[in-house]
């Protein structure tokens, strides 16, 4: 999951944000492009690359697939090799000027096709998408997330569900009693994680043994925490924004509430956790990516980012923006064409293996693999699939 | 009810009061609200973060440098910046805060990202017993120390000659001028010990819990409520309000969940403000 | 005239009865506020119709009496009624809806709006709303109605008070009660504004001037109440107010010349070489459109007392303000201590040496007496040194020492101008400027100032006194300005003011007009109040036009 910083709406971060973005405008490329026949190909973003959400790291995914494109001397259409040109437009964690842009880089720009935010903003992408016709390639938004549109939009990411199956597998290899304490924020994805995780738990073998679910921005949990002890809870998994997580670690290990197994979904994957030093370590995150895998591009990716990147986070949104972007770039070498109809039809029969695997779009949705990942030392490593992965460790952090 | 809540609200609460104190301080001085208070909480919280994440410090060491590197922003930022913007119109410095308050969020998401940063500390994640109960050591060191820095900013303001000159220039400031007092100098240091206040309580905050380069907001508006609730110019005042909010806001959670406990703070909020706008603890004027 | 009082109060409340309408009455009227005493004792019958005027010097409660009536300020004792109906217990916007309206002394028009639509909301007040036509005819009567649609921001001084007048008149008032409207307004604004206010009369409505000039009281009303410290001091037609020698004592002063400065040798007569401690050359100052100080040139040597006199509005505190800094000088330019300051900043000079004691004292009332004074002393200084100052004006004033812990605010008057200008001398200054420092006092109080200021002037400090207290200051001074209207009308020795006559022409100037005005009555030549003369007569200088 791509989640940067945490997305609380105060009124007043709004009504600034609104304040101190109307007028000014995000635009990251220069030239104007557009899709005749000679000149570069143009495809277009509109993505968070400031404000509440920051998402360079999809970015620069993207641009990577442009250059390797590029490199080989652009994309063949039409009998002739033509560069791609990539737009990228700040859209501010605004959704009103994500609108906005998109319809600008589709009707002004001549986007031939589109690569999406993340989030909340890729569902309200797709209906831009449908209502301009014009193929839309995303990641970042779990696939069970993605509403029924008119087949323009292709969302190419994990599952929710293999997230949990992979969790209650780790956990199953714990010596835990079993029973869970299920930790959400109280908005709707809080809500549906916490619902959703404590199903699969109940089939995997596992009891709910109390439910809590703060508001974000909460920083006392001695009332979830004393729930947890008083539930013999072993089976922490939270579901917060990082700062809510940042508290609640903090005050457990304070509280000597001592779990066996802790994944800190949304929260514990920021980069910013190994601040937390020692405390973090042993705590399971989701990721849907890892260097270790043996996933394609994954060189090109470390080689490339490693050095600015230093964590499989922060890489695995490189390679959800590279996977993405190539998905689009592949799909246009096979309809040859720069017709958005057929793009979008190449879309649907894309046989694309790139940095997050092969991809094969099941009604507008095509599965990439989930990892759970492990702190260690300030950094995270694959525990799940074993495949890859290293052995689970002890929630050293809590104990 | 137990005793547990009680005790986790009182020690929030002193978080909350040296928040407050910086805001009250502030708007009672320089009649300015000033809404870029959370920014300086969280600089002071980033200031400390470069001696703590990448140096190693002990997050408490951090402390007075990262109080000192933010009053020497503070200072220019209203000697020469919001002190001249002050002669005007009101809503200008209002306004300039409020610009400000932005600029520093840009700031803060190039330097230092916008992932969540925390301050380790052995006394973040241990705990100690009072009583029985079982508390936070971190958050009995941010009580212990907002006590602290509350009573030497009310001694610096009734027992020192520049603490008379800061009321003075509070009271009347034209004639604190023809008493030879510089009012744009008396500002400017009150501004900076407002800073100073909240950069401590940045640096607590990191400690206890994390912060990001838009953390600033929310613990502006718990400034806020906190002045709304004191009154302006009593600074054990604020020290109450900030434990009494922080007790009302723990004993919520306690009685209606997690959801209401935003809910029932504003009604709080918003009560006091109708019936009592001069805030609680304080005797209405005139 | 205080016996006289008693009388009158019985026989004001049945003289209304002998008109028709609404009388105003005020029966014992009372205010303080916290422990100052604003008004006390007051009756006041106004007949339906009728034209009173009140007046006083600075403080003698005027506005507040205005305030009460108009319900701004509830009494703390008394009653105000308007025939039948109570007015002192009802919330300002009933007083209005019952027929009395206020016309502020400085103009507040609703800003943004324009001046059509600033009458349409003083007429929002009275029930039935007046129809279009009759807001017409209002602006036209106040002479508004070429304005009506321009924005109230770009009115000049004149209009905005005829907008204050005819948004009272908007109201349908009953009693309409005027604060000073006339003040700042000089030669032909003048006769027009008494012109808006007779007519204003001449409708029937009944009229309420609280005033300083002269001439606007007595060509408007028949009767006229002086109030002093809050209490009625006489009672009577302008002739009979402007021969009372009491009310002449309070305008001019109580001082006895021989007993003010008994300690005191004047300063030798500076040669003409030295430079002078403060120095004003030429210097204009003001208000927006007002310009309350014109032209002004004056020189105070080392150990000088140089007294600034005039009546209420002839600029006096703008000359303190300028010279401090607080009001900034159009033109000319002040010197002091060998140093330009002209447009140095307020702290700055008083740490130049220059301490200002500002009317209305200024104290920090919710300090205590010792941080009062401490203030006074730069922050840089030692403690040491402060204290030691502190016990110099302890000798000066040893009530400060005695109260040294007490909240300045719980003072009484005396005490606490005692400590404003205690807390000026722990300045240490060169120059002391005295802004009516006998204001309001008990002539004992007075005594024991300026037995201090005369002490004070013996250890080598300057003063600047300026003063109502003609008499007292007189009596002190080495050298005298009499300002009038804005300009300088006497500049030298005192003795030069000794006489009545002289006093008189100086401080309001011996106009034709005046004679002429007044017919057979001379005594108003020498009237007590301001002055309607446009120009100064006497030994006036610097004047340009």
């Amino acid at each position: 999951m791509i989640r940067t910083t945490h997305r609380r709406t105060y009124a007043l971060v709004g009504a600034a944000l609104l304040a101190a973005t109307a007028g000014c405008a995000g635009n990251a490329s220069s030239s104007s492009g557009s899709s005749s026949d000679d000149g570069p190909i143009v495809i277009g973003t509109s993505i968070s690359l400031s404000g509440n959400t920051v998402l360079n790291q999809i970015r620069d995914g993207y641009l990577l697939a442009v250059q390797q494109a590029n490199a080989e001397g652009g994309l063949e259409v039409g009998g002739k090799k033509r560069k791609v040109e990539l737009k990228v437009l700040d859209n501010r964690s605004d959704t009103n000027t994500m609108v906005q842009q998109v319809r600008s880089l589709v009707l002004t720009d001549k986007a031939v096709g589109l690569l999406g935010s993340c989030c909340q903003q890729n569902i309200d992408m797709q209906g831009q998408a449908d209502a301009l016709k014009v193929p839309l390639v995303m990641g970042a938004l779990p696939i069970e997330l993605l509403p029924e549109g008119k087949g323009y939009t292709w969302d190419s990411f994990q599952s929710l569900a293999d997230g949990a199956k992979g969790f209650y597998e780790v956990a199953a290899g714990a010596k835990t009693n079993r029973k869970t304490l299920v930790v959400t924020n109280n908005d709707a994805q809080g809500t549906s994680t916490g619902k959703l995780w404590a199903g699969t738990g109940e089939k995997a073998g596992f009891t709910v043994t109390a439910t809590k679910s703060v508001p974000t921005g909460t920083t006392d949990f001695s009332d979830v925490i004393k729930a947890g002890k008083s539930s013999g809870a072993q089976v922490l998994i939270a579901s917060m924004t990082p700062p809510d997580c940042f508290a609640m670690w903090k005050q457990m290990k304070a509280l000597a509430y001592k779990p066996k197994v802790a994944i800190g979904l949304q929260c514990a994957q920021t980069p910013g956790w190994g601040d937390l030093g020692t405390l973090g370590d042993g705590t399971l995150v989701q990721l849907n990516w890892s260097d270790t895998a043996g996933l394609p591009d994954t060189d090109l990716i470390v080689e490339k980012y490693g050095k600015k990147y230093t964590n499989l986070t922060d890489l695995g949104s490189v390679a959800l923006g590279l996977h993405e972007a190539t998905i689009l770039l592949d799909a246009i070498k096979a309809a040859g064409s720069t017709d958005t109809e057929a793009i979008n039809k190449a879309l649907s029969k894309s046989t694309t293996v790139s940095a997050q695997g092969s991809v094969k779009f099941v009604d507008n949705k095509s599965v990439t693999p989930t990892f759970i990942g492990q702190w260690e030392d300030g950094a995270i490593k694959q525990v799940w699939p074993a495949k890859g992965g290293s052995p689970l460790a002890s929630l050293s952090g809590l104990e | 009810m137990s005793i547990d809540v009680l005790a986790a609200g009182i020690l929030a609460g002193g978080l909350y009061a040296l928040i407050g104190l910086g805001i009250s301080l502030v708007f009672g001085v320089l009649g300015l609200m000033n809404l870029a208070h959370g920014e300086l909480v969280i600089g002071g919280a980033y200031l400390a973060s470069l001696l703590v994440v990448d140096s190693g410090w002990d997050p408490l060491l951090a402390l007075p440098l990262a109080m000192a590197g933010v009053a020497l922003i503070a200072y220019p930022l209203q000697r020469y910046l919001l002190t001249p913007l002050l002669r005007g119109d009101k809503s200008a410095p209002l306004v300039a805060t409020f610009g400000l308050s932005l600029l520093a969020q840009a700031l803060f998401q190039g330097g230092f990202g916008t992932h969540p940063k925390s301050l380790p500390a052995p006394y973040a994640t241990s705990g100690v017993s009072v009583l029985g109960l079982r508390i936070q050591t971190i958050y009995l060191i941010a009580f212990g120390l907002t006590v602290l820095l509350c009573a030497a900013t009310h001694l610096v303001l009734t027992r020192t000659r520049a603490g008379s000159a800061v009321r003075a220039a509070s009271a009347d400031p034209a004639t604190a001028a023809v008493l030879g007092i510089n009012v744009p100098t008396v500002y400017a240091m009150t501004f900076t010990g407002a800073a100073v206040l909240a950069a401590a309580g940045g640096v607590l905050t990191g400690v206890a819990q994390s912060f990001t380069p838009t953390s600033g907001m929310p613990l502006l508006l718990t400034g806020m409520a906190v002045m709304a609730l004191a009154g302006i110019g009593s600074v054990a005042g604020v020290l109450l309000a900030g434990v009494a909010l922080g007790v009302l806001q723990s004993v919520s959670v306690q009685l209606f969940g997690g959801g209401m406990r935003d809910v029932v703070v504003y009604l709080a909020f918003f009560l006091v403000l109708a019936v009592r706008p001069q805030g609680l603890f304080r005797k209405a004027a005139g | 005239m205080k016996k006289l009082d008693a009388e009158t109060s019985p026989e004001a409340r049945q003289n209304p009865g002998t008109s028709s309408g609404a009388p105003l009455q005020v029966r014992g009227l009372a205010k303080r506020f916290g422990g100052v005493t604003a008004l006390d004792g007051v009756d006041l019958s106004v007949a339906s119709g009728e034209a009173v005027a009140v007046i006083g010097p600075n403080g003698a409660g005027k506005s507040t009496l205005l305030k009460l009536i108009s319900g701004v300020h509830r009494p703390s004792e008394g009653e105000v009624w308007l025939g039948e109906q109570r007015l002192d217990r009802m919330s300002a916007h009933r007083v209005t809806r019952s027929g009395v309206a206020l016309a502020h002394q400085v103009p507040q028009p609703f800003h943004g709006l324009t001046v059509r639509e600033n009458v349409r909301v003083g007429a929002m007040a009275s029930r039935p709303h007046p129809h279009p036509g009759e807001i017409d005819e209002i602006l036209a009567r106040c002479r508004l109605d070429t304005k009506a649609s321009r924005p109230a921001d770009s009115l000049r001084v004149l209009d905005l008070k005829r907008l204050e007048v005819a948004r009272a008149l908007a109201t349908r008032p009953r009693v309409l009660m005027f604060d000073e409207v006339a003040a700042g307004l000089v030669g032909r604004e003048l006769d027009e504004a008494i012109d808006l206010i007779r007519q204003v009369h001449g409708q029937g409505i009944t009229v309420l001037l609280v005033e300083h000039i002269e001439r606007v009281v007595r060509e408007l009303v028949d009767r006229v109440l002086v109030l002093n410290w809050g209490r009625p001091l006489a009672e009577g037609t302008p002739a009979e107010i402007a021969a009372n020698e009491e009310v002449r004592a309070v305008y001019l002063g109580d001082g006895d010349r021989a007993q003010a400065s008994p300690a005191r040798t004047a300063a030798t007569a500076p040669a003409s070489d030295t430079t002078a401690l403060l120095a004003l050359d030429s210097v204009s100052a003001g208000y927006g459109d007002m310009v309350a100080l014109r032209d002004f040139s004056m020189r105070v040597e080392s150990g000088q007392i140089v007294t600034v006199l005039g009546a209420n509005g002839a600029g006096k505190s703008t000359l303190c303000a300028t010279i401090m800094g607080a009001v900034e000088a159009r033109s000319g330019s002040v010197h002091a201590l060998g140093q330009d300051i002209t447009g140095m900043a307020i702290h700055r000079r008083a740490r130049l040496g220059i301490a200002h004691c500002q009317e209305g004292r200024r104290i920090f009332t919710g300090l205590t007496v010792a941080e009062n004074l401490m203030l006074g002393a730069p922050l840089a200084l030692a403690k040491d040194e402060v204290l030691g100052r502190m016990e110099r004006v302890h000798t000066i004033f040893p009530v400060l020492a005695e109260r040294a812990t007490q909240q300045a605010g719980t003072m009484s008057g005396g005490q606490q101008q005692m400590l404003a200008v205690g807390r000026a001398l722990m300045a240490d200054p060169q120059v002391l400027i005295c802004d009516e420092i006998s204001l309001g006092l008990a002539p004992v109080a007075i005594d024991a100032l300026y037995g201090a200021l005369a002490e004070i002037n013996s250890q080598g400090v300057a003063i600047v006194l300026v003063e109502q207290n003609v008499k007292r200051a007189l009596g002190i001074a080495d050298h005298a300005v009499v300002l009038s209207r804005g300009r300088v009308s006497y500049t030298g020795d005192p003795a030069g003011l000794l006489s009545d006559e002289a006093l008189d022409a100086a401080y309001f100037g011996t106009t034709e007009d005046n004679i002429a005005e007044a017919g057979s009555s001379s005594l108003l030549s020498s009237s007590l109040l301001s002055s309607s003369a446009p120009r100064p007569l006497s030994a006036s200088e610097g004047d340009p036009s």
